[in-house]
């Protein structure tokens, strides 16, 4: 197994002291060594559309950010060579992004699906220049939104699920033709959610898409992880370990606002890895049984403390594999 | 309030983007990771630090529009949020042009203003702050044409907010493809029915220009402000129009809360008197590391030094 260190650990889009800074290069600079320093020679990054209001930034957070501040993305692995980091192993894309960036680009839920396949092509000729292997994609915005711009027809819903299906065989057939892989992530707030994440695989070609659980995400929405990690153990591409102990009382996944509940006395969705309340020894135990030996992308989203949390990235990894071995020698 | 002629507003976007309306549980961001994030994540104490602090206006950027209307459901229900904590008026939102040179860009930015003037209306505003167009990397210099395309823009978008009961200003970064060699003539080309100037103090002089010859020359356009300082006064065209030159390479802050920097407040506001500006004026402090004391320096500069000028 590969630990790839996730960029998620950073919230572009929070509040505080310093929030703004995060879009300078310099604070980036810094971060990436911090990642090399934890010992992590891989990365996986989220991407976000190119929209005018990110690209003239300094933070690693779309294609053309990178070529304003690198020249290309072959220029920013340059960079992160000389800074100890081998290569991006994945990249994310999301269709909840997207559908974030239609309020500035006033492009039409019609047309979402062929723009999302720009979007995702875009970041597969940057993923085979950063010498990657894997393309993550979470195939649907909210449930929330969705209800809200079908005003809850269940029907252009069930439809709109069905164009993610296609769009993503697309895609797959693109990332085949690259030699990379696509993985679909499960999000606990999109289509792509607990009972429907195996309905949406039997949609999809498995010949060009995988499927990459998400157990954080997977425990909110109350499925079975366990299950899940061991039925896709075997053929999964790339797995993502995430925590929380979030407990979704009010049902915030079906909301306009999922990943920031507003309402209840639980607003928090995402711990640091081993800060929450998520099985990882199992999880381990299972990848290691199906001889799992692709990337695990580390991914301690929205991290309050970032510094501290890539170090907490490598204690919780470290620690994973003593305990393993540890669980091993006892049997 | 009666007293004055001049009342603050405070642009939020010091504070980057806040996603909660109100956190209910201390705990959940303190155990473990024991640090402060509780405190800076909800516009319920954001907006209560505004008021704390005797600012009783904000101003909004159009990017946290979509965030408002997540958290509260709407524009209306965030004004009547933020009522209750002490701020009177949700005074302007920024927002931009990118693409203005040309013309076939125009109908989409008129229907992405439209949303962004829907939204400041429904809140009450007053005033759209406007980037004319991107920045200066990959679009300027501009041509005749161009710039003729820019100004048609605002104008349109000036007659859009009047529609609504708002107006419009341009708002000049240091880094727009509007530049020092067109800024005045640019100004000049637009409709002065329509379309007003918001003088930010530190943007326009980074530019190159002189911030009180420019108001005391254009007082009549110049109806809003964002006042903030700088020590980088007249930085070079290699500066200005790099690629994204708005976050320098190595971390140098371009702005500063007034008084931390070089600009002449003083002759400023010794300069509104004389021509008896009225109104709100905004305070921008994008870039500040610590949000809570650039503010209250921010107000302690007001009441010590400017207040006693005019107020």
């Amino acid at each position: 197994m590969k630990a790839v260190a996730s960029f998620g650990i950073v919230n572009a889009d929070t509040s505080g002291p310093g929030a703004f800074l995060r879009a300078a290069k310099w604070y980036w600079d810094e971060l990436t060594d911090m990642f090399a320093a934890a010992g992590f020679n891989s990365v996986m990054i989220p991407m976000v559309p190119n929209t005018e209001n990110v690209s003239r930034n300094g933070a690693p957070i779309c294609t053309a950010s990178i070529c304003t501040r690198f020249g290309s993305p072959e220029g920013y692995l340059e960079y992160l060579n000389e800074k100890g980091i081998k290569n991006v192993e994945v990249i994310g894309v999301s269709a909840q992004s997207l559908f974030n960036s239609l309020f500035e680009t006033g492009i039409s839920i019609e047309k979402f699906y062929d723009v999302f396949y720009d979007y995702a092509a875009d970041n597969i000729e940057a993923l085979l220049q950063f010498q990657g292997s894997t393309l993550l994609v979470s195939p649907t915005p909210g449930i929330g939104f969705l209800k809200q711009v079908f005003q809850n027809d269940e029907v252009r819903m069930r439809r709109f699920f069905e164009e993610a299906a296609v769009s993503m065989n697309k895609i797959g057939q693109k990332c085949k033709a690259s030699q990379i892989n696509l993985a679909i992530r499960n999000e606990y707030w999109t289509q792509m959610r607990g009972e429907h994440i195996e309905a949406f695989m039997e949609l999809v070609d498995p010949e060009l898409v995988s499927y990459a659980p998400d157990p954080a995400h997977l425990k909110i929405a109350h499925a079975d992880y366990e299950h899940l990690f061991r039925k896709y153990a075997g053929k999964a591409k790339v797995v993502c370990f995430t925590d929380t102990k979030f407990e979704d009382e009010t049902d915030a996944y079906q909301t306009i606002s999922p990943e920031f509940p507003q309402d209840g006395r639980q607003q928090r969705v995402y711990y640091d890895l081993g800060y929450g309340n998520v099985d990882f020894a199992l999880l381990y135990s299972i990848l290691k049984e199906a001889d799992f030996d692709g990337p695990v992308v580390l991914e301690s989203k929205y991290s309050l403390d970032i510094p501290k949390g890539i170090l907490r990235l490598r204690t919780f990894w470290n620690r994973l594999e003593k305990q393993y071995l540890k669980n091993r020698e006892v049997k | 309030m009666v007293d004055r002629n001049i009342q603050y507003t405070y642009m939020t976007n010091l504070w980057g983007n806040i996603n909660y309306k109100q956190l209910n549980n201390f705990d959940e961001w303190y155990m473990g990771d024991f640090g402060s994030a509780y405190y800076y994540q909800d516009w319920d104490k954001i907006l209560r630090y505004f008021a704390g602090a005797g600012f009783k206006g904000i101003e909004l950027m159009v990017f946290s529009v979509p965030s408002i209307v997540n958290a509260f459901g709407s524009m209306k229900n965030f004004k009547e949020f933020a009522e209750k904590r002490g701020i009177e008026r949700i005074t302007g939102m920024f927002s931009h042009h990118v693409g203005s040179q040309d013309k076939r860009n125009h109908p989409a930015i008129f229907a992405y203003e439209q949303q962004a003037i829907d939204a400041l209306a429904e809140c009450g505003g007053i005033n759209l702050i406007v980037q004319p167009a991107g920045q200066y990397y990959g679009t300027g210099p501009l041509d005749e044409e161009g710039l003729k395309n820019v100004a048609e823009c605002m104008n349109t978008v000036g007659r859009m907010c009047a529609e609504k009961g708002l107006e419009v200003s341009i708002h000049n970064e240091f880094w727009c493809a509007v530049n020092k060699y067109d800024h005045e003539k640019f100004l000049e080309m637009t409709d002065p029915d329509y379309v007003y100037y918001c003088l930010d103090t530190a943007q326009v002089a980074i530019m190159g220009k002189d911030i009180l010859n420019f108001y005391d020359t254009y007082h009549d356009r110049v109806k809003y402000f964002h006042i903030k300082d700088t020590t980088y006064i007249n930085a070079p065209d290699e500066k200005r129009f790099g690629a994204g030159a708005e976050f320098d390479e190595k971390g140098a802050r371009w702005f500063w809360e007034p008084g931390g920097g070089l600009l002449d407040f003083k002759k400023l506001w010794k300069l509104l008197k004389k021509h008896e500006h009225k109104g709100w004026i905004g305070i921008e402090s994008d870039g500040t590391p610590d949000p809570l004391s650039t503010i209250l320096l921010t107000k302690n500069y007001i009441d010590t030094v400017l207040d006693p000028i005019y107020k």
